[in-house]
């Protein structure tokens, strides 16, 4: 099917009743770009792009459908767009939408689809067709800039009173898609890394804290181990000076130790009865001896008493004292009478004499007694017993003093108690470097737990500074990628604000040149919240008070502005442009298309009743042309879409 | 006459010395070098009074104290005190004369005492000469047995 593009005859009609197809051809044009049908209805009740009868009429077998755009451009330049759509049935008449290719196809169907772009070679007289179909599509119409060039106009004032939509087309014309896309891009960096990086986030000041403290600790252990080693190594050396004090292994030095110490229990002893010996001496010669000394007087004194005793004197056999009443009385001892001078009273006188010790007889005869009781031999030999006694005791002192010499020669210079206080010591000075050596092991345990603890804090610490590198290195990317980001939004703010100027200019130069009524309005704004108010003689901004022919025309000025600012050259399609309109309204604005889109290639798809039918204003009775003798004189092309036996066919109209 | 039967009746008594010597006797019974130390002072009497008889010397007492009593001494010693007085004068007549013994005893003491002293107590060492003295006085005992009466 052609399209007229003859100069004042730019626009092509293509008439159909609804159902007939129209919508189609928008669908075929956007499908052989794009791959999707991007006016099909999602409920699938529309007719897919691909024939039924086709499938009907071949139920098996191979399939084919193709549609094949031909463009030139103002340069003359020729380029062809096709594709094509292969497949084969399998008996399958239900439909389903294929999403990788967009279109409805046969259920269970596995389509092929080609896709072309080429050029026309001018020097080569041929063809040229390039790989980079999407890349070509992309620089002819972009995607997201079709529904300006291709679009339902009875949903034309919906597009423009949506903000969103309003908004949409200043980005799509911005054409900032690649600058969102790396907007977008950079977010989605920035929120990985974000969260990587927050698992990064190392505790670098505790591990440092922590290696601070242990670090510290070891070398108070380390301190403390040296104060043990020295307060060791002092008391070994006092040790080895003890063995050298000694000069003998322990054992013998020990034996003789003993030894010495028994030698001087036994001494002390053996003094001990020495001294209690010469004690018992002192006594019995004190006790004796008075004896000795005086034996000379002792001796004289027995000799007389002796005497006395030879003499008769000794002891008194007759009392004095009875004589002496025996010669006062004149009697003899046999009684008799004995007057003076009777030789029985001479007796009796030389008896009295003999009587004269009387008083002292008895003291006379004690003192033999205790006198002669005096055991001399006794006295001397126990005095000599205990004169041997001692010397014995002296004996076995002077033997225990030679033997105790001996040991202590053996000892050498020490003395037996300061041999074993040297003893005591040396087991003393064992004991505490004993303990030190425990003491010592235990701070080794605890200095060995205390590394380990380090070197693993310290390989944890290693990690956080290599993952506070690689943090800083992530964070400077961050930085990056926010300053990126925030001037890539601000550019593409900037741009959609000038774009929106731009917008907000030619779709104010494109209302006011085509509203019929110039007086009723002075400007149009699009506020930077995407509304698009046209502002009156009293520069009130209106928005609902537009009448829907001035709503058309504000919308079609919108899109002609996204158009003109997309820089795009691409046929104008607009489905049922005055379908929403009636009366005046349609009259004036389909006076206005041809001015307003003289220079642009334009296919209507209309319908009879809106194209062909007078227009009638049901307000004033007032009755206008159609909309084919006012556009008549601009149309080069003219088709009928007619839907026959579910399929239509498009023919020139008559 | 009285017929005594014991010495202490005999010697009638408690035993004497003089005042000025009591320092003496302390002396001899209380300083650590003493060979009489913590020994009775009757036997430092008696000791004393050996040596007065031993050298016939006396003193008489100026002013008499009798401290030590007479059963202090054993009947040896009295007996042997009463013969010292025998040996001296020769003969047991002494026995029955007005002297009583215990005065001739307590004088020979009174000289003996100061006798004492010096061999026992001056010069430190004393002591241990003394009773080198005594023993030798034991050993060199030369008596004769007793004839029979």
């Amino acid at each position: 099917m052609k399209f007229s593009h003859t100069p004042g005859r730019m626009f092509t009609i293509l008439r159909g009743s609804n159902g007939s197809g129209k919508t189609n051809i928008m669908n075929a044009i956007t499908w052989c770009l794009y791959g999707k049908e991007k006016y099909h209805d999602t409920d699938q009740t529309s007719l897919p792009i691909i024939n039924k009868d086709v499938l009907i009429n071949k139920p098996s077998g191979l399939v084919d459908m193709s549609v094949e755009l031909n463009l030139v451009n103002e340069s003359g330049s020729k380029i062809r767009i096709e594709r094509r759509l292969s497949l084969l049935n399998n008996n399958q008449t239900e439909m389903e939408v294929d999403n990788e290719y967009g279109i409805l196809i046969p259920k269970k169907s596995t389509p092929s689809v080609l896709e072309r772009y080429s050029w026309f070679d001018p020097k080569r007289g041929g063809w040229k067709t390039t790989e980079y179909f999407a890349t070509e599509i992309k620089a002819l119409l972009p995607e997201d800039l079709f529904r300006y060039f291709l679009f339902d106009g009875e949903q034309l004032e919906e597009f423009f009173e949506n903000i969103d939509g309003v908004r949409k087309g200043i980005e799509d014309v911005s054409q900032i898609e690649i600058m969102q896309h790396a907007i977008n891009e950079l977010h989605r960096i920035i929120q990985e890394k974000s969260k990587n990086n927050k698992k990064l986030d190392p505790k670098i000041k505790d591990y440092e804290e922590k290696e601070s403290k242990l670090k510290s600790d070891i070398a108070n252990i380390d301190s403390e181990t040296d104060v043990l080693d020295a307060d060791q190594n002092a008391k070994q050396k006092r040790v080895e000076e003890i063995y050298i004090l000694l000069g003998k292994p322990e054992g013998i030095i020990s034996d003789l130790g003993d030894k010495a110490k028994s030698i001087q229990q036994d001494i002390k002893i053996k003094e001990e009865e020495y001294r209690d010996i010469e004690r018992e001496i002192k006594e019995y010669v004190l006790e004796h001896a008075a004896y000795a000394q005086a034996h000379s007087a002792i001796d004289a004194a027995l000799k007389i008493i002796r005497e006395k005793g030879n003499t008769g004197l000794l002891p008194v056999e007759i009392r004095d004292t009875f004589l002496q009443k025996l010669l006062a009385d004149n009697q003899c001892i046999c009684g008799n009478d004995i007057s003076a001078g009777e030789p029985r009273r001479l007796v009796e006188q030389r008896l009295l004499n003999k009587a004269q010790y009387t008083s002292i007889s008895e003291i006379c005869t004690n003192l033999l007694y205790e006198l002669e009781s005096t055991n001399i031999h006794n006295i001397k030999t126990g005095l000599d017993d205990q004169e041997r006694k001692l010397s014995s005791i002296d004996e076995q002192l002077n033997e225990l003093g030679r033997e105790q010499k001996e040991v202590e020669a053996q000892l050498g210079r020490v003395g037996p108690t300061e041999i074993q206080k040297l003893l005591d010591e040396k087991n003393e000075l064992g004991n505490e470097i004993q303990k030190i050596s425990e003491e010592k092991g235990r701070k080794g345990i605890v200095k060995e737990n205390l590394e380990m603890e380090r070197r693993e804090n310290q390989t944890a610490l290693r990690k956080a500074y290599k993952e506070n590198k690689k943090r800083d290195y992530i964070t400077r990317q961050l930085q990056l990628c926010r300053e990126s980001s925030a001037y890539l939004e601000l550019t593409k703010n900037n741009l959609i604000q000038n774009v929106r100027i731009e917008v907000q200019k030619y779709t104010k130069k494109y209302f006011l040149e085509f509203l019929w009524k110039k007086s009723a309005y002075v400007d149009v704004n699009i506020s930077e919240e995407y509304e698009i108010t046209a502002i009156d003689a009293n520069h009130h901004g209106v928005r609902g008070g537009l009448s829907k022919g001035q709503k058309l025309i504000l919308a079609l000025a919108f899109m002609a502005a996204l158009r003109k600012i997309t820089g795009f050259g691409f046929p104008l399609i607009i489905d049922t442009p005055l379908g929403r309109v009636s009366g005046e309204t349609r009259y004036n604005i389909a006076r206005t298309l041809p001015t307003f889109l003289q220079y642009d290639q334009v296919i209507l798809l209309v319908t009879d009743s809106e194209y062909q039918a007078q227009i009638r204003d049901e307000q004033n009775q007032e009755v206008f042309p159609s909309v084919h003798s006012i556009l008549s004189e601009h149309v080069g092309l003219d088709y009928d879409i007619i839907f026959n036996n579910d399929m239509s066919e498009v023919r020139e109209h008559a | 006459m009285h017929n005594f039967k014991t010495f202490d009746e005999f010697l009638g008594r408690d035993v004497a010395y003089s005042v000025e010597k009591t320092k003496i006797y302390q002396m001899l019974s209380g300083d650590e070098n003493s060979l009489f130390r913590d020994e009775t002072l009757a036997k430092i009497f008696f000791y004393a009074a050996i040596l007065g008889f031993e050298k016939e010397r006396s003193i008489k007492l100026k002013k008499r104290k009798p401290t030590i009593r007479i059963t202090a001494f054993s009947n040896k010693q009295k007996a042997v005190l009463i013969a010292l007085v025998i040996a001296n004068t020769k003969g047991i007549d002494v026995l029955l004369g007005k002297t009583r013994p215990l005065t001739i005893i307590e004088e020979h003491a009174n000289w003996g005492i100061n006798e004492l002293e010096s061999l026992v107590i001056e010069g430190g060492h004393n002591s241990d000469d003394y009773l080198l003295t005594l023993k030798n006085v034991i050993r060199h005992w030369n008596v004769q047995p007793p004839p029979n009466i």
